[in-house]
């Protein structure tokens, strides 16, 4: 068992890397619903360059590991010439935590738009076309017609894809970034007290997940009214 | 980029990399078949087991479904790497035990995670066999193991196949994660390549392009099975 002293060590060790993983799973879930509703919103276009486009990227994305595309950005990118002379895209490409959060919101942003898609296939045609009817202008029937209702019926998945998301942020881990997963396994290492970090991180990701479910459930429930 | 694929590809690392992927099919298919056999057992026990084992079953799959792959296969590797070098120490096997140890961690590993997911896609398939049929299947007089072979397990798997097909998706590229832990699958050969030539760029690429054929050739093997299996029943629109 664990000793009082080893037992803070690992906390705290943990914590430290809990703030981070939090820190990295909601900025890739920002970019990520931005993604999934520009890559959606492309896919309704009937018969364009950019539906094709977001069934194109969405099938890549979908079809390949997340940890290769992390290793594509992080290792792959930098060692482009054009990638190396511009500073803002070495901004980018040269930190482990920004190519983390780029990876998981291009790879989340996939799931969710598909996610999306759904829901904005579900919005009953009569509705929009009642809005046309009424003269709504284009902007106005997507704000107030075809998003809340298409929202409505795409929460539930959203929330799975949102757990994905904060379970994904443990590979930032394999590209050198100090996150839960990678303070957890450092401390496998160091001090044999397997079971109980991994409970103690377990416990820590268990947390995020049932907090951000209960947010969206919440929101979901009220959207119901 | 064309170029510099088809220098790594001369330098042997296509070879490295489809050797990989024997590996990558070999865990995957044996992870998935424990996945079913961990989502068959669950899903009889939370349909119509006991309650508090039904509560566990629930358990699992929460947990396992809302902790990183990754921390599950570090707590399977180091939790086990030692007692295991002991085992192999002791008994003069440590050759075998180095290169097959990671295999049995990502077999289990993949095991757990896609049976935590087989559980819900099983219990969803029971559930979608009308209950009329079992009790005509015992009014004709069917004993409980005919009325098992007979007309609920032909049932549950026709329905649980999309469900499957998701769910081994998930497990190909979750293989992925056990490279981390020494398995020279697709993503280990990559590194390894990466390594060598000093060209990740084109190494992960073909890795991700493998990963993709592997996955789209076993979506064509579902949406095949599907139509096959598809005669006679009920389609779930």
């Amino acid at each position: 068992m664990m000793d009082a002293a080893l037992f803070q060590h690992t906390v705290v060790n943990l914590f430290e890397g809990f703030g981070l993983s939090l820190y990295i799973g909601l900025s890739s879930i920002f970019l990520a619903s931005l993604i999934g509703l520009g890559l959606a919103l492309m896919r309704g276009t009937p018969n364009s360059m950019a539906a094709r486009f977001s069934f194109v990227y969405s099938t890549c994305f979908r079809g390949t590991p997340l940890l290769v595309q992390l290793f594509i950005l992080y290792y792959g990118i930098g060692t482009l010439g054009f990638v190396r002379d511009n500073p803002i895209l070495w901004w980018l490409f040269s930190d482990g935590g920004r190519c983390a959060i780029l990876a998981i919101g291009l790879n989340s942003g996939a799931y969710i738009s598909e996610v999306l898609r759904g829901g904005f296939q579900s919005v009953p045609k009569g509705q929009i076309e009642a809005a046309k009817a009424c003269g709504m202008p284009a902007l106005t029937r997507f704000r107030r017609i075809i998003f809340p209702l298409a929202i409505r019926q795409a929460l539930p998945a959203y929330s799975n894809e949102i757990v994905l998301a904060i379970k994904g942020t443990s590979l930032a881990s394999t590209i050198a970034v100090m996150e839960l997963t990678g303070h957890a396994k450092r401390l496998m290492n160091q001090n044999y007290a397997i079971i109980e970090t991994f409970i103690l991180a377990g416990a820590l990701y268990l947390m995020i997940n049932f907090f951000l479910l209960a947010c969206l459930h919440i929101l979901e429930r009220r959207l119901k009214h | 980029m064309l170029e510099t694929i088809l220098s790594v590809l001369g330098e042997g690392w296509g070879w490295t990399l489809l050797r990989g992927a024997g590996m990558t099919l070999l865990i995957s298919a044996l992870g998935m078949a424990l996945g079913i056999v961990i989502g068959i057992l669950g899903a009889s026990i939370k349909t119509s087991g006991p309650k508090f084992l039904g509560l566990l079953v629930s358990c699992y799959t929460t947990i396992v479904r809302s902790i990183p792959e990754l921390l599950i296969i570090y707590l399977l590797f180091f939790g086990s790497v030692q007692a295991i070098t002991d085992l192999a120490y002791a008994l003069n096997w440590e050759d075998a035990m180095t290169s097959w140890f990671p295999a049995l961690v990502g077999i289990l590993a993949i095991g757990l995670i896609a049976g935590s997911y087989a559980v819900e896609v099983f219990r969803g398939a029971l559930k979608a066999i009308p209950q009329g049929q079992i009790e005509a299947a015992r009014a004709i007089g069917m004993t409980s193991r005919q009325r098992l072979f007979r007309i609920v397990m032909p049932q549950m798997f026709w329905y649980a196949l999309p469900g499957t097909n998701n769910v081994w998706q998930n497990a190909l590229k979750d293989t992925a994660l056990i490279s981390l832990v020494g398995l020279v699958e697709i993503m280990r050969a990559a590194v390894l390549g990466a390594a060598a030539t000093r060209e990740p760029l084109a190494l992960y690429l073909m890795a991700g392009a493998l990963y993709f054929v592997i996955g789209a050739a076993s979506q064509g093997i579902f949406v095949v099975a599907e139509r096959h299996y598809g005669h006679g029943m009920r389609s779930h629109a």
